[in-house]
């Protein structure tokens, strides 16, 4: 069973806007882990579902039960990273505009199209920032690393 | 029989108050009367209004006629909900008042239980005020004003016990006209409830916690005090509420350490991995953060405005903050590491 994460925290201040750190081709990645594997969807309540097993607004201890029980997982910059990085399990860290240097963990595997696209100021408000979606490995990338996790 | 009048001081709230009034109706003891003080921004002309928007308070009204309580729906004069209070103790006519948050709901025998606590010499009686699925509570909670850094003792489940305190909160019963509401506080009115039930205390009469009385409170995300989000009201609210302490004689002490967590869930989680370092170098620190259940049994937690009664302006507690004024370029993990001195 594979965790995906695929949309960073909602902030009212997005005004419905996508967040910039949020998976751009969500769908087509999600049909293709889906074809791979079990997949359940964790986010926030207002997330769009794009699994068809979607669980969202877990508890702090129900969330650590699914990644212990997952053999992976796959997500944005976001709660989830850090979550498998605390219970000491590996996820798929997809990196877009904010670096994986400072917000991610060693022990996950990040990926990153290019150092260009990171944001110059990485510790404002991330949401004030432009979508980029050329910022984000694209899912066959993505199922290739799976493949060598 | 001891004659109670109910009533709910309520903004922008109409879709939990019925079930807080619902509540009301239900109780085992009912009280003799209800009243409504509505400081909602677009308040209904009249009950039939009011049922027409939202129809489940037609069948509350229903009951309250059934079991024979009078009601009054009163609009407020929108200052703030301490304004109300005070108003309700000018025009109840029972000695005895009975106040619920409007994002409440009590359980039905809560004012059978506080009743029992009107005797001569106690001046008010609270229960539990329980958020979902409650912890239980922690060895130093005592609701006593010296220790106000330390949780309240009303919001963790517990076995049965009636306790002296020096202070309630939210949702109690007290004898109307020992004291008075402080309307300097702002319309956050902030602390309204601590400095009430603490002067009635220092006028002499008990407070108490019956434990076994149990309301729920689900802290409606929007309206009531979270209308009123203009920090200046909290801090002008605090400096009123530090004179009163200071002018009192009551000495908190400053906790050596206060984390102060006004940050994302993924944030919590890297504390959350930092707290075996931090307990071994702050063995008193107390947490303030935004995802309790993250950090739940981990650090003793305090509120966000606990802090900042505490600390001040919060701006320097801010990792991202600190990231940007020290020109960070490491790790994450390692600038909380740094901040918190670990």
């Amino acid at each position: 069973m594979i965790l995906f994460a695929p949309f960073a925290a909602r902030s009212p201040s997005l005004g419905g806007r996508p967040s910039p750190k949020d998976y751009p081709k969500v769908k087509e990645l999600a049909e293709l882990l889906e074809n791979e594997d079990e997949v359940i969807q964790v986010g926030g309540g207002n997330d769009e579902q794009v699994c068809q097993n979607f669980q969202p607004n877990l508890s702090f201890d129900g969330l650590g039960k699914l990644i212990h029980a997952s053999r992976t997982g796959v997500c944005v910059d976001s709660y989830l990273s850090h979550c498998y990085w605390y219970f000491g399990r590996r996820a798929i860290v997809l990196f877009g505009i904010s670096d994986p240097l400072i917000f991610g963990h060693p022990e996950n595997l990040n990926l990153l199209v290019d150092r260009k696209f990171l944001r110059p100021r990485q510790f404002d408000l991330y949401y004030l920032d432009q979508y980029n979606p050329q910022a984000f490995v694209d899912p066959p990338t993505v199922m290739k690393a799976l493949q060598c996790l | 029989m001891i004659d109670v009048t109910a009533y709910v001081s309520t903004k922008n709230r109409y879709e939990v108050l019925s079930q807080a009034l619902l509540s009301i109706a239900l109780q085992t003891h009912k009280p003799k009367s209800l009243i409504v003080f509505d400081d909602s921004d677009r308040p209904p002309g009249d009950a039939n209004d009011l049922v027409g928007r939202y129809p489940s308070f037609g069948q509350v009204f229903q009951l309250f006629q059934e079991y024979g309580i009078a009601w009054a729906w009163k609009f407020g004069r929108k200052i703030g909900q301490h304004a109300n209070h005070q108003a309700a103790q000018e025009i109840a006519e029972t000695d005895w008042l009975w106040r619920v948050d409007d994002d409440c709901i009590a359980e039905p025998n809560v004012l059978e239980i506080l009743v029992r606590s009107c005797v001569s010499g106690v001046g008010a009686v609270g229960g539990l005020v329980l958020p979902p699925a409650p912890l239980p509570v922690p060895d130093n909670a005592a609701n006593l004003i010296s220790d106000l850094n330390l949780p309240n003792i009303q919001w963790f489940k517990q076995s049965h016990k009636l306790l002296e305190v020096d202070h309630l909160h939210s949702t109690f019963l007290y004898r109307r006209g020992i004291a008075d509401y402080e309307l300097s506080l702002s319309p956050a009115a902030h602390r309204e409830e601590t400095l009430f039930t603490y002067e009635i205390k220092r006028k002499g009469f008990k407070v108490l916690v019956d434990t076994s009385a149990v309301t729920w409170h689900f802290r409606a995300p929007t309206g009531g005090i979270r209308s009123h989000q203009d920090p200046g009201f909290w801090n002008h609210d605090e400096n009123v509420f530090a004179q009163k302490l200071l002018d009192w004689g009551v000495v908190t002490p400053r906790p050596e350490k206060i984390i102060v967590l006004d940050a994302g869930r993924g944030d919590h989680v890297i504390v959350k991995k930092l707290v075996p370092k931090i307990k071994k170098r702050w063995p008193d620190c107390l947490i303030a953060s935004c995802f309790h259940d993250v950090l739940k049994g981990d650090l003793p937690q305090i509120s966000i405005e606990e802090a900042r009664r505490n600390l001040g302006n919060l701006e320097n507690h801010s990792i991202y903050g600190w990231c940007m004024k020290n020109n960070w370029t490491g790790n994450l993990v390692e600038a909380f590491e740094a901040m918190y001195d670990l």
